[in-house]
């Protein structure tokens, strides 16, 4: 699993940011973004909202730059931002309640190039099965696959020990296949196989 | 070891976190269970679409840019950056400057010379002055002087954008 690029400290970058440095204020986007993302997604699932919540999460980062004293992990703070973010959005009233449960899966076309639209079908599903996760297992997941991030690093993140975070994705991982159905899944892939 | 047991391993193999007698044991098993093989093809296949979860991330460079836009960051940056580089831009243009005298210096002389020519009083005297002045430099020998001269200068005002610049980025 490939690691984010830890090239600079997170303690320097925070100073320079600190001190008015575009760059490196930057940097700490694109070196926390996937985590971020992934914890937004997770919370808000396929909402149309997570873009903008995602600008929101890191306005608040610079706007705390100021305040953070390096007591916790700059991962760690960017994941409460994140989180509580996300679930500041859900509790607005116009906050669509199933945003993907009810999704209708669009069926295939004959003219549809078949592999690619096989793909986009299997990762709906997914996503429709992921919501119905518990959110720690969702979170741990994404933070996982999406974000890149060992399991270290999301132990670091959550302020969790390794063995409850490879045990969370362990337990994720058999509740999906739960939630999936061993029928329904392998008729997909099955018919991916034949076609 | 029961299929329960096994079962518990094969998304710990599907992910390659199992030890190789952990491996051995899984791989026997699922020879000729076909159960155990069927979940293991889950798990495979799981870890397949999960990975491609990956491809959903917005790019980073587009979330940095709209943040920055946002706060009102880049524009203020980047004109104190250029701010930073003009001594650089400076010394630049001299060194242009003095390549293009230096090899029109011809044309040059004759330019200051015909423009001083005449000239008898106030500003006229000044203008005179200093276009001798500009005729003797462009004359001769002079030129190695210069050279030197805008040499030193140049570095002198790329020490100081390096120091401005090493503020600026602080």
């Amino acid at each position: 699993m490939e690691a984010p690029d830890r090239g600079e400290s997170d303690a320097r970058l925070v100073q320079e940011a600190r001190a008015g440095s575009e760059k490196a204020f930057r940097r700490i986007v694109e070196r926390y973004h996937g985590m971020a993302y992934a914890v937004v997604r997770g919370v808000l699932r396929d909402s149309s909202d997570v873009e903008d919540v995602m600008q929101e999460v890191f306005i608040k980062v610079y706007g705390g730059l100021g305040g953070f004293r390096g007591e916790a992990k700059l991962s760690s703070w960017i994941y409460q931002i994140a989180r509580n973010e996300a679930l500041n959005r859900t509790r607005k009233p116009n906050f669509p309640e199933a945003p993907i449960d009810d999704a209708v899966i669009e069926t295939p076309e004959e003219s549809r190039p078949d592999a690619q639209f096989g793909r986009k079908i299997e990762r709906e599903y997914l996503e429709r099965c992921l919501g119905e996760l518990d959110e720690d297992f969702r979170v741990v997941l994404e933070l996982r696959y999406m974000g890149e991030m060992s399991y270290a690093e999301i132990g670091e993140t959550m302020g969790l020990p390794i063995g409850t975070v490879k045990t969370y994705i362990h337990r994720a991982k058999i509740e999906l296949k739960r939630v999936m159905g061993r029928r329904e899944f392998a008729d997909s892939y099955k018919q991916r196989d034949r076609s | 070891m029961s299929c329960e047991q096994f079962e518990n391993l094969l998304p710990l193999y599907a992910e390659g976190e199992l030890d190789q007698e952990e491996r051995c044991g899984v791989d026997e098993h699922v020879a000729w269970c076909g159960a155990c093989r069927e979940s293991l093809a889950f798990y495979q296949e799981l870890e397949t679409s999960l990975a491609s979860l990956r491809d959903l991330r917005p790019s980073p460079a587009r979330t940095a840019a709209l943040v920055s836009e946002r706060l009102g960051l880049r524009r203020r940056w980047d004109l104190r950056e250029a701010f930073a580089s003009l001594p650089a831009l400076a010394s630049a243009g001299f060194i242009a400057l003095g390549i293009v005298l230096y090899i029109f210096r011809g044309p040059v002389e004759n330019f200051f010379a015909r423009m001083g020519a005449g000239a008898s009083s106030g500003y006229s005297r000044v203008v005179t002055d200093w276009t001798q002045g500009a005729v003797q430099l462009s004359g001769g020998g002079e030129w190695v002087l210069l050279s030197v001269l805008s040499g030193v200068f140049a570095l002198v005002m790329l020490a100081g954008s390096w120091m401005v610049l090493r503020f600026v980025k602080r």
